[in-house]
């Protein structure tokens, strides 16, 4: 990505942020909802006995919140990365995507930027939550150093993920059933509450699909370090995930946009 | 004149079903179905993978104590169809009005005569109709994780059910008012929805929560409701009287309170538009 | 200059028939053959009613809509084939209040769009500040759009489109809901535009007015086809409407039978008494209007008021519209 990119990435980040990404109903939506679902998880789990099942780790109740909390920043950040697809729909009815694409400005540009709109939003949830598992866990030089590259990591991937949706969402203004299809399975193969260890290798294989499993894997590695993953393996995993979903994301974006040209569908009315 | 005014109230009814199908059948002809059913399955896989893979079918003492049963799947799967029901009433019934306003159809329904609580129970039998297939697959789903819902008294499950679609109009009635009156609805009906889930034991019993929030819990019809199913459809007993008419109580409170609040967001409505 | 070469649009569509499961695939031609020039400093209109195809044609040439076939040829470039290249040249406008962040300032819009448009930083706050200036909003641009009157919104459109200096705009309805002050203002900056800045403008819109006191050359289109073109003086010679005369006098019984008598000898069923034989009308051609005149005093017809009113543009494109429909029936039989 060249200056002229960053610039309108930036651009539009911003744009997304005044636009749609702040005041008192994102406060609600960002941080009030997932909070209310992460003590929903806590309690279901209060209901079972993990003493006899196969995942020992589970039984320090410090552990399981732990790894709830985990699992539910990274899964409340990728989903604040893609809140700006979902007002795709609007800038069609307010005119503003035909005057976007009006432009001859780098597409791709516009995707990472629109899912990085939410990144003020997303720090402060990092910032919330790194506080509260530093003090659950007492690992205080060791958060100091991991969080802030897990963070890093989280919006890079976070981000591609975010492109990717928002590429989808340009193709017509139904496709958010699409959306709504794939999103109890992202956190359901994600592994957001539960280790995807148990899962037969089948759907594990359907697992490594989603960048956001890693990402979880990487974390909960980095945090806990129980030793159940190689890191650098990951990594390289999350890496080459992650250019596929950027090659996805062109692809899609070019047939999108090609679409909308042919079939004047960049505004609802 | 009595007669009269009931034939009025069927008619109203039954136009508003036919427009809420009609419009809803070609707007989204499946995304609710399809959306809805897919969260049902979810929350069921989810719940069979933690009980059965990671905790080995192994319930702890303070759940069966306090739920006196150690049928989990069947626990949640009555939770989950009672759950999703309500929140299909908060998303048809609640955002009823707001849907006129946004359309601009709003003060041409106030210009009517017609009942406003015989045009909700159109919206409301609109969707009550569509949920039927949904409650279906729901338990043939069910059934895949073993779980067999059978009904032993059918007098105590009809006033239960009865009363549930009473309990859940009146809710929807509430939130269709208080909607209009924040003239909101996405945060609205998302944290009402968020916090039934975390509230009203779907997923887990009620009496896990601290003391002061189970007053809160016990106080959302949606609570309660399940509550009445849970007692019909997987412990077998005889209806709970008091329970039941508290819901009713409850149920009225509701309703009476969305029709104040409707009659502010009527006058602020009405003088917005000169 | 920007040239518009044989234009046709087809809309492939799946349509459900009515109280059947089946869809039928239908097609429709929104835009037949169009073709026109585009020339810098001169204002083209694009007249017709809706439905006509105006829209789509402008969308075309905005690069937002594909043609199904013909050319764009924009400073000599295949702009079919590259349509950014169509994108860094021009620009739109539509009518209302779209199109704008109302969460956003006039400023931040601009520079928003302005980055978008890859102007650089320094070029685009003196730019910003210049049509802010142009369009009457440098005192409010700090002020977030959703509390600007329609008019003020409209003008902020105008900036936005202007914002990449663009050689071509279009302006779809740029006038549409305004307060008839503002959208005086408003057909003056757009004169501005082609005279000063010698931009190429394509203008639609339903204010004929509008059309006869900006346009140098006007396109009408009717059912996706260009069915007239021309100035708006040659447009108004072509549909061949005449002059129109009301003479009134203040006595009743003024135009009786053997008053008029000549006048019908001479101009035939043109002639028509209104009013309770208080008014007089006839629509001539030009020519015969001082003959009409003539007669008037020769018979000594003692008149309150003459009235003399050259056939408007509006009479005009109503004319040729219906012209073509019946054209177009004839043909059908």
């Amino acid at each position: 990505m060249n200056n002229k990119s960053i610039r309108i990435l930036l651009s539009e980040a911003k744009k997304m942020h005044y636009s749609y990404n702040s005041g008192f109903k994102n406060l609600i939506s960002s941080y009030a909802w997932p909070i209310l679902l992460l003590i929903q998880t806590f309690y279901s789990y209060q209901s079972f006995d993990f003493s006899a099942g196969i995942w020992a780790d589970f039984n320090s109740p410090k552990h399981v919140i732990v790894y709830l909390l985990l699992g539910f920043v990274g899964y409340n950040s990728f989903m604040l990365l893609v809140t700006g697809a979902f007002y795709t729909r609007r800038e069609r009815e307010d005119g503003t995507l035909e005057a976007i694409f009006q432009t001859p400005a780098n597409r791709l540009s516009i995707l990472f930027g629109r899912a990085l709109g939410s990144s003020v939003a997303n720090a402060s949830l990092f910032i919330l939550f790194g506080i509260v598992i530093t003090i659950i866990t007492g690992e205080v030089s060791r958060m100091i150093f991991l969080w802030p590259f897990v963070f890093v990591l989280m919006l890079i991937t976070g981000s591609i993920w975010g492109a990717f949706i928002n590429s989808i969402f340009l193709f017509s203004r139904d496709i958010d059933i699409i959306f709504t299809i794939l999103d109890e399975p992202m956190s359901f193969f994600a592994g957001v509450k539960f280790p995807v260890s148990i899962l037969p290798i089948g759907v594990r294989l359907i697992s490594n699909l989603f960048p956001l499993s890693a990402i979880l894997a990487l974390m909960r590695e980095m945090t806990l370090g129980n030793n159940h993953i190689d890191i650098v393996s990951n990594l390289l995993l999350l890496f080459v995930i992650s250019d596929i979903f950027i090659v996805l994301t062109v692809i899609i974006e070019k047939k999108a946009e090609a679409y909308n040209t042919e079939n004047g569908s960049f505004n609802l009315f | 004149m009595l007669s009269f005014i009931g034939e009025t109230m069927i008619e109203i009814i039954l136009e508003t079903f036919k427009r809420y199908f009609i419009t809803k059948q070609r707007a989204y002809p499946w995304s609710f179905f399809v959306s809805r059913l897919i969260r049902m399955a979810y929350t069921m896989i989810f719940s069979y993978i933690v009980y059965c893979l990671m905790a080995n079918r192994s319930l702890t003492n303070a759940f069966v104590d306090v739920t006196s049963t150690t049928n989990y799947m069947t626990y949640v799967l009555v939770g989950t169809i009672v759950f999703t029901f309500s929140v299909a009433s908060i998303l048809s019934v609640g955002r009823a009005y707001m849907g006129e306003v946004r359309e601009g159809t709003f003060l041409s329904l106030l210009l009517t005569p017609a009942s406003r609580t015989a045009y909700l129970l159109g919206v409301y039998l609109e969707q009550i109709v569509r949920y039927i297939p949904e409650i279906l697959i729901a338990l043939l789903f069910g059934k895949l994780f073993g779980v067999t819902i059978v009904i032993h008294n059918l007098l105590d499950f009809f006033i239960s059910v009865v009363v549930l679609l009473m309990a859940m109009f009146a809710f929807g009635v509430f939130m269709a008012n208080l909607m209009l009156f924040l003239r909101d609805t996405f945060i609205t009906q998302n944290t009402v929805t968020t916090i039934i889930y975390l509230l009203c034991g779907i997923s887990f019993p009620v009496g896990f929560l601290p003391y002061l929030v189970r007053i809160i819990s016990y106080c959302i019809p949606v609570t309660l409701s399940i509550d009445l199913m849970r007692d019909v459809l997987l412990h077998h007993v005889s209806i709970d009287y008091g329970k039941t008419i508290f819901l009713i109580i409850l149920s009225f409170l509701y309703y009476f309170t969305g029709i104040f609040l409707f009659k502010i967001s009527e006058r602020k409505h009405v003088e917005s538009f000169g | 200059m920007y040239e518009v070469i044989s234009l046709v649009k087809e809309y492939h569509n799946q349509v459900k028939k009515s109280r059947s499961l089946l869809k039928e695939k239908t097609t429709k031609l929104a835009v037949n053959n169009i073709s026109m020039d585009i020339r810098e400093g001169k204002i083209i209109g694009l007249l017709g009613i809706n439905g006509a195809g105006k829209t789509t044609t402008i969308k075309m040439l905005s690069s937002l809509l594909k043609p199904t076939s013909g050319e764009l040829i924009i400073d000599g470039i295949d702009g079919v084939e590259n349509p950014f290249e169509i994108k860094k040249r021009v620009n739109m406008v539509a009518g209302g209040e779209r199109a704008l962040y109302w969460k956003m300032t006039a400023k931040e819009n601009l520079v928003y769009f302005g980055t978008l448009y890859n102007i650089p930083k320094k070029e685009l706050e003196i730019r910003i500040s210049e049509l802010l200036s142009l369009v009457g909003l440098e005192e409010v641009k700090d002020l977030e759009v959703e509390k600007y009157s329609k008019g003020m919104k409209q003008r902020l459109q105008i900036a936005r489109g202007l914002i990449n200096n663009p050689k071509y705009l279009f302006l779809d309805e740029p006038t549409l809901g305004l307060d008839v002050s503002i959208a005086r203002e408003m057909r003056t900056y757009v004169r501005k535009l082609a005279v000063e800045k010698q931009k190429g403008l394509v203008l639609t819109t339903h204010y004929i007015t509008e059309a006869e006191e900006l346009c140098d050359y006007i396109y009408l289109i009717n059912e996706g086809t260009i069915i007239s073109q021309g100035t708006p003086h040659e447009l108004i010679q072509s549909a061949r409407l005449g002059t129109e005369i009301i003479v009134r006098t203040n006595r009743k019984t003024s135009f009786t039978e053997e008053v008029i008598y000549p006048f019908i000898l001479k101009y035939g069923n043109q002639v028509i008494v209104m009013d309770n034989l208080l008014e007089l009308r006839v629509s001539l051609k030009r020519s015969n209007v001082s003959d009409f005149l003539g007669l008037l005093i020769t018979q000594k017809i003692e008149y309150e008021s003459i009235n003399i009113a050259e056939p408007t543009l509006e009479a005009t494109l109503i004319e040729l519209t219906k012209q073509n429909s019946i054209k177009g029936e004839d043909n059908n039989e």
